[in-house]
């Protein structure tokens, strides 16, 4: 049983590199995160020109780590939720656009190999994506004075966020035949599990603290301001979890209707 | 090979299969014969896995589709309607990944994709790009993935649909080669097709069997309803009443050529069409037949049995309502006058 997948993830990571898709998806990535960078570090520089002024004027004392650090992965998290379901998409519901999705289950596999292999071909290569985004922390540690642990620990939680992506995006495209809706769906998933938190006054308990704890930016900060807590690594396995299963169930719906 | 028992399939208030029962032997290639939506794909799917039935069990090679939904995967190959394909990947590595989905070691698999790519003569394009493919190649390759490992048993839907003609004879051929080494059951609606690569045909319309055997007792079986064509010289209503009075004629029937002069006061003689039905089709009929014209001293033009084709079979199977079809086993029925009436109108 143990690597029945394996076949799927091949063929997906082979079928990605000949989509024009995967290359727009890396190219928007690197655009908006290189833009933001850039952005970031113009920023800093400004605030540091004004260094002698903002200690006058009592605001906070500039720190590398806080407005670069933090800045830059906190970002690099965000477009990952306009690029990953454009990797995404195609990723169940152009089988079942094309019929594929039929050999593909007359095919000793099971949902659950189909789906594990799928999320794994598409995770791979965000991780990839996000490994490729690593030169913006060789210039930040080359250029400025970054605590070495946070950026650690944001790069790490990073990885861990981009998971709970993929397996959002993955049963956006289990919901349909169309990749666009598929991709629209995702991103809408995902902008309303990360906004969850801000519709939440600071203030809230019961009901409203739960959702601010069911939020993906609640506990993807935690990540970019350099902390390491288990309960939101937890969290983004359960939200994986949880969304690799409800695309099982989703695929057998066909067991039920057409 | 493959057992089917009383199996039905409903999807909310449609009933696309009822009671389906049939087997399917070793080595036999069945064709399996019904107008559109007359529940064959959704057998297919029920036998590759894709869902269960409503009720009822079918088995493939021993294993339960729904128990064993894994072994019974491993040991078919199917070909779905429309030949759906990865069209981003090259022939060779979809075949491979076939392969390898079907559980084959690296050496296994290149042996095996070998074998497919030469068996479907598909050489010439193994490094092509599947959507790069015209619609025969991509039909063969669809072929080739479901002869993939081997499998026992080959389930085909529609696999001659928009082909030239060139490559439906090559199709048909290629499956033709199969009989005796793999169990095949594959869907159609075209009927020369059955008659030309099938040992054995089921019928089917409205979820439910129609008819069933050979191409050829199909026919036969039919060929009781059938009737005889004759072209005589002679006065037409003294032929026509002759005809009738012959042993074993049940109608007779004057065909009335476009631009005739309907003359019925003035029985002259002139040449002529009949159509003469009858129920048993008995040997001596015909020489009766030729001996009533002589005896009359009219001219006997022409004679030949209207044989029923199986597109007849078809039509007259699937346009009689409420086939009396116990248990899904039925034989088809004995073709009502009328019906074969409806059907030669159809076939001539």
């Amino acid at each position: 049983m143990g690597a029945r997948f394996l076949p799927i993830y091949r063929r997906e990571l082979k079928s990605y590199l000949t989509s024009p898709a995967f290359y727009v998806a890396v190219a928007i990535f690197f655009f908006l995160t290189g833009l933001v960078f850039c952005g970031i570090l113009l920023s800093f520089s400004e605030m540091s020109g004004n260094a002698e002024y903002r200690k006058e004027m009592g605001f906070e004392e500039i720190n590398f780590t806080r407005h670069v650090v933090s800045q830059v992965f906190w970002s690099t998290n965000f477009f990952l939720m306009f690029v990953v379901p454009i990797l995404t998409m195609r990723l169940i519901a152009e089988e079942k656009r094309t019929g594929t999705y039929e050999v593909l289950t007359s095919l000793p596999f099971t949902d659950w190999n189909i789906v594990l292999g799928k999320f794994l071909a598409a995770y791979t290569l965000v991780a990839l994506m996000q490994a490729g985004s690593a030169y913006y922390a060789f210039i930040m540690i080359r250029f400025g004075t970054p605590e070495l642990p946070v950026m650690a620990v944001a790069f790490v939680g990073g990885l861990v966020v981009a998971a709970a992506y993929v397996a959002i995006g993955l049963f956006a495209s289990s919901l349909t035949e169309s990749q666009i809706v598929a991709a629209i769906l995702g991103f809408v998933l995902l902008l309303v599990f990360y906004l969850m938190s801000d519709v939440i006054p600071g203030t809230a308990t019961g009901v409203g603290k739960i959702v601010e704890h069911l939020s993906l930016r609640y506990h993807s900060e935690q990540f970019t301001h350099g902390l390491l807590r288990l309960e939101d690594i937890a969290y983004f396995l359960m939200m994986v979890g949880a969304f690799l299963f409800l695309t099982c169930r989703s695929l057998e719906i066909r067991r039920w209707k057409i | 090979m493959i057992k089917i028992e009383n199996l039905t399939k409903e999807f909310g208030e449609v009933r696309a299969i009822r009671g389906l029962t049939f087997e399917v032997f070793e080595g036999e290639i069945l064709g399996f014969l019904g107008p559109n939506g007359a529940g064959k794909t959704t057998t297919m799917r029920i036998l590759t896995c894709f869902f269960p039935p409503t009720s009822g069990r079918a088995t493939v090679a021993g294993f339960d589709v729904v128990e064993d939904p894994h072994e019974v995967r491993r040991v078919i190959g199917y070909m779905p309607e429309g030949v759906p394909l990865y069209r981003e990947m090259d022939v060779t590595s979809a075949l491979d990944f076939v392969a390898h989905a079907k559980g084959y070691g690296k050496a296994d698999r290149k042996r095996f994709v070998d074998e497919a790519i030469e068996e479907t003569n598909l050489g010439d394009v193994r490094k092509r790009m599947i959507g790069h493919l015209s619609k025969g190649y991509r039909q063969r390759v669809g072929l080739a993935q479901a002869i993939i490992g081997d499998p026992k048993v080959l389930i085909l839907d529609e696999p001659t649909v928009g082909l030239d003609p060139k490559q439906i004879a090559e199709v048909r051929n290629l499956i033709k080669n199969m009989a005796g080494r793999r169990t095949v059951i594959l869907s159609t609606h075209i009927l020369p097709e059955v008659q030309m690569t099938c040992t054995r045909a089921v019928i089917i319309n409205r979820g439910q069997i129609a008819a069933s055997g050979t191409p050829e007792k199909l026919t036969t079986q039919m060929r009781r309803g059938s009737e005889i064509e004759l072209i005589i010289a002679g006065p037409t209503r003294a032929v026509e009443k002759a005809l009738g009075a012959v042993a074993g004629v049940s109608r007779v029937e004057r065909v009335v050529h476009h631009g005739d002069v309907q003359d019925e006061d003035h029985d002259t003689a002139k040449v002529c069409n009949y159509k003469v039905h009858s129920l048993n089709m008995a040997p001596e009929l015909q020489p009766g037949l030729a001996e009533t014209v002589v005896r009359h001293g009219w001219q006997l033009i022409e004679m030949r049995t209207v044989g029923l084709t199986l597109e007849d079979i078809f039509l007259q199977v699937i346009s009689s309502d409420g086939i009396p079809a116990e248990n899904g086993t039925a034989e088809a029925p004995a073709a009502s006058t009328s019906t074969t009436g409806e059907a030669s109108s159809n076939g001539s």
